[in-house]
């Protein structure tokens, strides 16, 4: 592999606390490394290490053992200041103060580049603006931080961390307590971000948002660290081992979590609309049915699209029942 | 950044400020039982001429009381802002790390401890560098503890919590010194602890500039970091800060100021965490540069009405100085709060 490529790299790190009666260990002997331009999803369980290991990354957290480097530097040799342009981090909790407006917080990112009393310069507005209007929060410019949504927050932190110019971009738990929209929202603009050269590494516990958005995940298990495109994890079945249980189940074809059914009743399902047949089999199937078309005994459920109604129907035996709606059918079953 | 109009804006606020703090200097300058006229006040002020009772007034009782006044305000203000940025907390002021304690054990031991040195006539005290010597060492002690500390400790808040503490173990001690004190001690030490700018000489005014100047300068080397530790520590770290440095030149800064005006005036109550707030309200801005410049203005301000005030004008009695500012701060304070329960609740 080429070495030049790899934005961070980690060697033989073990990550963890130091305590009086001795260490504990979370990760250990993690060798993993971030290829420029690369978005890297870090997944695991609550507790498992996520934010301490991103917290050595960005050199708030000591390693046990091992090194860290960036840009095949060992982190613990870089000046603070050489350090913050060339590595942004947001935190899971954002303090601020009460009249801080948006403005005023992204400006903070230059506070590597400016002088001791942190004048900006028209290069420093430039790139301010620049960074408010890729994160598209441009015209909350004057708002107080206060005073916007949780999402249009956290678009402040990465405009921030954007008017801080650096290459690579760490963020833990990004997505925590905002609506699904927003989630979306914030990992497709770190996508996106991606695209036009940054390297991004965030943690979430947003799995199929994770899945379908990162180049690379890093999947903690047990003091280790698998790594790989989501694909590759979800076929060798590593995501599925670490996240399913007796009670939940990893689809192998969406990527989305289920609940583990015991399904003991059958019925057979036929439409030719395929929007419908998914959603239809997704009410079935929590309804407890498993669905099976090769037996001509069961019940028959179908659903077409008439006009601008849909109809389900229900055939067994001697009668057929026709209902409007999902709820209705499942309420008769 | 600030576009034209908001920096005009900022400006004109700034001037007003300024205006405001040099119109009350002259009435705080005027105020006394002897009636001197604003055209005869600025011919004294510049003149040379010690013979004349007014020169006498105006330079030996006057401009001492009303300089210190400005120096309070200014001193406690912006160690008001400076502590409520590094703890990240609205309701701390400049005594939340100790120092007015430490300075009250000073007194409290020269006052208290020794009365008998001074054959139970302690009152001659008040003002004296006895006093503000003894004031001066017991806030460093408590500087000196707490940056001993702060190296050790991580968490900002594990460090107010011990500051609050230490200032409740040090009133301990000058309770049990006063429960054994005499009364004419006692009535010493807390008129003291009222605070007053009156009992300040000319002499001493220099004394007070060298030690609130450098205060202003660290001051001012910090308000860039400042600005960025409002979003916490961890964000600050990785934008280049040294929190330790910054924690100890804050608190260096802080004690220099709050120390200073404390060992002369005594500990004068409320300033410090309203005047910040007053300032946030006015400027809309969480910037630290815009901050402790109209606080040093504002402070001037709020510490000169107070003075105005404490005369209690066409009285002969002047009010304990730390009453009128605990008045004057303690509405500015709830105002806080529900402002905050304000937002939570909306």
């Amino acid at each position: 592999m080429d070495e030049l490529n790899h934005i961070v790299s980690l060697h033989e790190a073990s990550v963890g606390f130091r305590s009086r009666s001795g260490n504990i260990v979370l990760l250990e002997n993690l060798n993993l490394q971030v290829k420029s331009g690369e978005l890297t999803g870090l997944i695991g369980r609550n507790g498992a290490g996520k934010s301490t290991l991103l917290r050595c990354i960005v050199r708030l957290h000591r390693l046990l053992h091992g090194s860290v480097t960036l840009k095949n530097r060992n982190i613990q040799d870089i000046h603070p200041n050489e350090f913050a342009q060339v590595l942004a981090y947001v935190s899971s909790g954002l303090e601020y103060s009460e009249t801080m407006t948006i403005l005023e917080m992204v400006s903070l990112g230059r506070y590597p580049y400016t002088n001791w009393i942190g004048k900006l310069l028209p290069e420093d507005n430039r790139l301010i603006d620049d960074a408010l209007v890729q994160v598209g929060i441009n015209h909350l410019a004057k708002r107080k931080l206060s005073e916007v949504s949780d999402g249009e927050r956290q678009k402040a932190m990465i405009a921030r961390t954007l008017a801080q110019n650096t290459d690579l971009i760490v963020l833990d738990e990004p997505t925590a307590f905002l609506d699904l929209p927003s989630k979306y929202d914030i990992i497709s603009l770190l996508h996106e971000l991606t695209r036009k050269g940054k390297t991004v590494i965030y943690s979430t516990h947003d799995l199929n948002i994770a899945l379908r958005f990162s180049d690379k995940i890093w999947l903690i298990d047990n003091k280790n660290v698998h790594d790989g495109s989501p694909e590759d994890l979800i076929l060798d079945k590593t995501i599925a081992g670490i996240f399913e249980s007796d009670k939940i189940l990893l689809n192998q074809t969406t990527g989305d979590f289920e609940i583990r059914k015991h399904l003991t009743r059958k019925l057979s399902l036929k439409c030719e609309n395929p929007h419908l047949l998914h959603w239809t089999r997704q009410a079935l199937q929590r309804a407890g049915y498993e669905i099976d078309n090769n037996r001509a005994d069961l019940p028959l459920v179908t659903a077409e699209q008439i006009d601008n109604r849909i109809i389900w129907k229900i055939q067994r035996l001697n009668e057929t029942l026709v209902f409007e709606s999902i709820y209705d059918m499942l309420s008769s079953l | 950044m600030l576009n034209p109009v908001k920096r005009n804006n900022v400006l004109l606020k700034i001037s007003i400020l300024v205006l405001l703090a040099f119109v009350l200097f002259w009435i705080d300058l005027s105020m006394g039982s002897a009636q001197i006229s604003f055209s005869r006040l600025l011919s004294l002020l510049f003149s040379t001429d010690q013979h004349s009772s007014e020169w006498f007034t105006v330079h030996i009782f006057r401009l001492p009381r009303v300089l210190t006044a400005v120096f309070v305000g200014i001193a406690l203000s912006v160690s008001g802002l400076q502590m409520q940025t590094v703890f990240r907390n609205p309701l701390a002021g400049p005594y939340v790390l100790g120092i007015s304690s430490g300075a009250s054990l000073g007194v409290a031991l020269v006052v208290l401890g020794f009365s008998g040195y001074f054959a139970g006539n302690v009152f001659f005290l008040s003002g004296s560098w006895l006093l503000v010597t003894a004031a001066w060492l017991g806030s460093a002690l408590v500087l000196f503890i707490i940056l001993m500390v702060s190296f050790r400790v991580r968490d900002i808040m594990t460090l107010l919590i011990l500051g609050i503490m230490f200032a409740s173990g040090i009133s301990a001690i000058i309770s049990i010194l006063q429960y054994f004190s005499g009364e004419s001690a006692l009535k010493a030490f807390v008129i003291w602890t009222m605070g007053s700018v009156s009992n300040v000489s000319r002499e001493q005014i220099p004394v007070i500039l060298a030690g609130i100047i450098p205060g202003l300068i660290i001051a001012l080397l910090v308000v860039k970091s400042s600005n960025a530790i409002q979003l916490g520590e961890s964000h600050a770290k990785t934008l280049g800060i040294n929190i330790i440095r910054y924690r100890t030149l804050v608190f260096v800064s802080t004690s220099l100021l709050t120390g200073t005006v404390t060992a002369f005036c005594g500990p004068i109550g409320f300033i410090g965490i309203a005047v910040p707030h007053i300032c946030r309200m006015i400027f809309q801005t969480s910037r630290q540069g815009i901050l402790l410049i109209s606080s040093i203005f504002t402070g001037t301000s709020v510490m000169l009405i107070s003075d105005i005030v404490s005369q209690f004008p066409g009285s002969e009695s002047i009010l304990p100085i730390n009453a009128v500012t605990s008045l004057l701060g303690i509405p500015v304070v709830i105002w806080i709060i529900f402002r905050k329960q304000k937002l939570i609740a909306a």
